[in-house]
């Protein structure tokens, strides 16, 4: 069998019948042969993109990772910024690139770069298929790291002579593959440790006001239901970070939303007021708790994550457990439940003060201010509109930030944002990769004006393989947040951030074959998102006041205190960053 | 009184697929970013692994993580980290 059979069966037989991807001469011997076998491949515009499209499958399918395919050279190394945001957020994916033929690598050949290097500190794993008869091992290496324990992306480099090498096709088993190929890697993450989570627990059940905060990890240990059964014992609310937002339904009752830099002002008051703090499955991010030292202060924190780097890295836990998210949440309850014969039937006095000041805050926050649509009554909208298992993707900039203040998210696992990272442009190829994973759930898109550019070229792959998707480009001419930090924080002195000769989105849309409209009120707005919740591909420019700036905000480096919190404009009078 | 140490962390690198090298880069780009001052490194061939030892100076809990994320990385088999005898220290420091 030729290697590009074997690597196309190797795809085939771990489920990956979706890719994304460009060809070029280093992979073209592989292109060759996918009619020949079951996997889809979907022309992107960009590199990028496919990187990003096949995070986000990855995202929603969690245990199949999505596929780019890339050639050498350029092919190659505009997969990076996906690469690296799919490991930020620590989302499964498999990158497989062509390379230049074995006779001529490390000469600066045509379309060479050396992308295992290069990539080997933003993936969980790279490797060169060093010998034809490895390409089953290699596939069969990234799809087990790319899923299990901590995911994340892995990178498989392919001579572009092999393509057509001649090979006995082998399929090892997972023990075979563990023992020959990857013996340094454990699959399996340990058992929560029970000295540990009887402390976790002494501490929870003694705790006055104890709060949950999850992170995206819960997501991925398919640990939803479990943390929801954990708060319902200790009746203790949960606030997320901007991953975590994907991980727990915004509409149950101890659910207060995401905390962090624009993160909602009850979240954030019960956060930093918690006298114990059960993270699980977060790497306590500079921008949930905004300073870790001062963050630190008068509360205990039980720190559970599966990667034990994790643990101490940024704030150091009094009781830390290296375990698996939903395994340590399910002993936990059920020590405290069943040992400890615990159960609160009460809530805790902080989620009533939290919501007390969540009232205060929005109240302010709510007023009418600027022109046009506003923001959060166009995401109500939207909310109301799309069906609770809808899919939303997000770019990067002031619409991600009203979106997680704004759009509640009914459905764990329907949210995908780049939150690690923070890559403009990932909003719209990752609206493609999830409509990939999920063709029968409506998907939107809501993404800036500058991060929707950025990827925009990827219109002709919706048209082309009918993956209708919506977009809801935020269009207010500039670098939205840019700007507000240039206002707040830099004299108001706008350099930069001006989007001129933006395109005229609805003709660009047109041009690709798609329709695209302009609301100008919101019944037009509710129209518009009615089409892409009947799945309509749709693009729709939004006209934002650009004035209006994204708050609550606190500013960097302060911590998530009630009193650090910028409610409006003027409040950020003095502050320096 | 300096919260910083010398320290030597020894680590075994599978080899038997490539050689090793992949693997003694991927570690070396994750002691880059480690928050530790990097001294010297000997790397020894032993058949299926390549035998690497490190000596740096640093912080307890820094040279701790540091270890955690070299576990991490996929070739790497076992991590040990040993803290330098303080008169080694001392030579090691001035020479």
């Amino acid at each position: 069998m030729l290697v590009s059979d074997a690597l196309l069966e190797a795809l085939e037989r771990e489920g990956l019948k979706v890719a994304f991807g460009i060809p070029g001469s280093a992979n073209l011997g592989l292109y060759e042969k996918i009619p020949d076998h079951d996997v889809n491949v979907i022309l992107m515009r960009h590199e990028q993109g496919a990187a990003h499209a096949a995070d986000a499958y990855g995202r929603v399918k969690r245990k199949v990772p999505g596929v780019a395919f890339a050639t050498s050279g350029p092919g190659a190394t505009n997969l990076v910024t996906g690469l690296a945001t799919a490991y930020m957020d620590s989302a499964p994916m498999i990158a497989i690139t062509g390379q230049v033929p074995t006779a001529v690598m490390g000469r600066d050949a045509f379309q060479e770069t050396d992308v295992v290097g290069v990539t080997m500190p933003i993936t969980k794993h790279s490797l060169l298929v060093r010998k034809p008869e490895h390409i089953t091992w290699a596939v069969r290496a990234a799809k087990v790291i790319s899923v299990t324990n901590r995911p994340g992306p892995v990178l498989v480099d392919v001579p572009r002579d092999f393509w057509k090498k001649d090979i006995d096709f082998y399929w090892p088993s997972d023990e075979e593959l563990i023992r020959e190929w990857i013996p340094g890697y454990n699959p399996n993450p340990p058992k929560p440790n029970p000295s540990l989570i009887m402390k976790a627990a002494k501490l929870l059940i003694e705790a006055e006001n104890p709060v949950i905060l999850v992170g995206g990890g819960v997501w991925w240990s398919f640990a939803t239901d479990e943390v929801l059964k954990l708060a319902e014992v200790l009746m203790a609310p949960i606030v997320t970070t901007l991953m975590g937002k994907n991980a727990v339904p915004a509409d149950h009752p101890l659910v207060l939303g995401n905390a962090g830099m624009h993160g909602r002002p009850e979240a954030n008051y019960a956060l930093y007021n918690a006298d114990v703090v059960l993270a699980i499955g977060t790497r306590f991010s500079d921008r949930t708790v905004g300073n870790f030292e001062e963050f630190r202060k008068g509360k205990k924190i039980i720190h559970i994550d599966i990667d034990k780097s994790e643990i101490g890295k940024n704030i150091d836990p009094d009781v830390g457990i290296v375990a698996d998210a939903r395994e340590a949440v399910k002993v936990l309850r059920e020590y405290i439940v069943n040992a400890l014969k615990f159960r609160r039937d009460k809530e805790v006095p902080i989620i009533k003060k939290a919501k007390e000041f969540g009232e205060y805050a929005w109240e302010i926050l709510l007023k009418e201010r600027g022109r046009g649509m506003k923001p959060w009554k166009v995401l109500k909208i939207v909310r109301e509109e799309l069906p609770a298992d809808a899919i939303v993707t997000t770019g990067v900039g002031g619409h991600q930030m009203w979106a997680a203040l704004h759009y509640p998210v009914l459905k764990p696992g329907t949210y995908l944002t780049s939150g690690g990272l923070g890559t403009m442009g990932y909003g719209f190829p990752a609206a493609i990769g999830a409509k990939a994973a999920a063709p029968d759930k409506p998907v939107l898109d809501i993404d800036g004006d500058g991060s929707f550019l950025m990827t925009s070229q990827n219109l002709a792959t919706v048209k082309q393989y009918g993956l209708n998707v919506g977009v809801l480009i935020f269009d207010n001419g500039s670098l939205q947040l840019i700007r507000q930090w240039q206002d707040l924080f830099f004299g108001h002195r706008r350099v930069g951030e001006n989007l001129a000769y933006l395109p005229d989105f609805v003709k660009l849309a047109n041009s690709f074959g798609i329709e695209g409209v302009r609301p100008e009120n919101y019944d037009e707005m509710r129209k518009a998102i009615r089409r892409v919740a009947q799945g309509e591909a749709l693009v729709i420019d939004y006209i934002v006041d650009p004035d209006i700036m994204v708050l609550p905000m606190v500013a960097p480096g302060k911590v998530i205190s009630p009193e650090n919190l910028i409610l409006t404009p003027e409040q950020a009078a003095g502050i320096t960053v | 009184m300096s919260d910083i140490e010398t320290y030597v962390i020894k680590f075994s690198i599978y080899a038997a697929i490539d050689g090793g090298l992949d693997g003694l880069a991927r570690a070396i780009h994750v002691v880059r970013k480690a928050p530790i001052q990097f001294h010297d490194m000997a790397v020894i061939d032993a058949g299926k692994t390549k035998e690497v030892s490190l000596r740096i100076s640093g912080r307890k809990k820094d040279v701790e993580w540091l270890a955690k994320k070299l576990e991490k990385v996929v070739e790497v088999l076992e991590v040990k980290v040993q803290k330098m005898p303080s008169e080694v220290a001392v030579i090691a420091a001035h020479t």
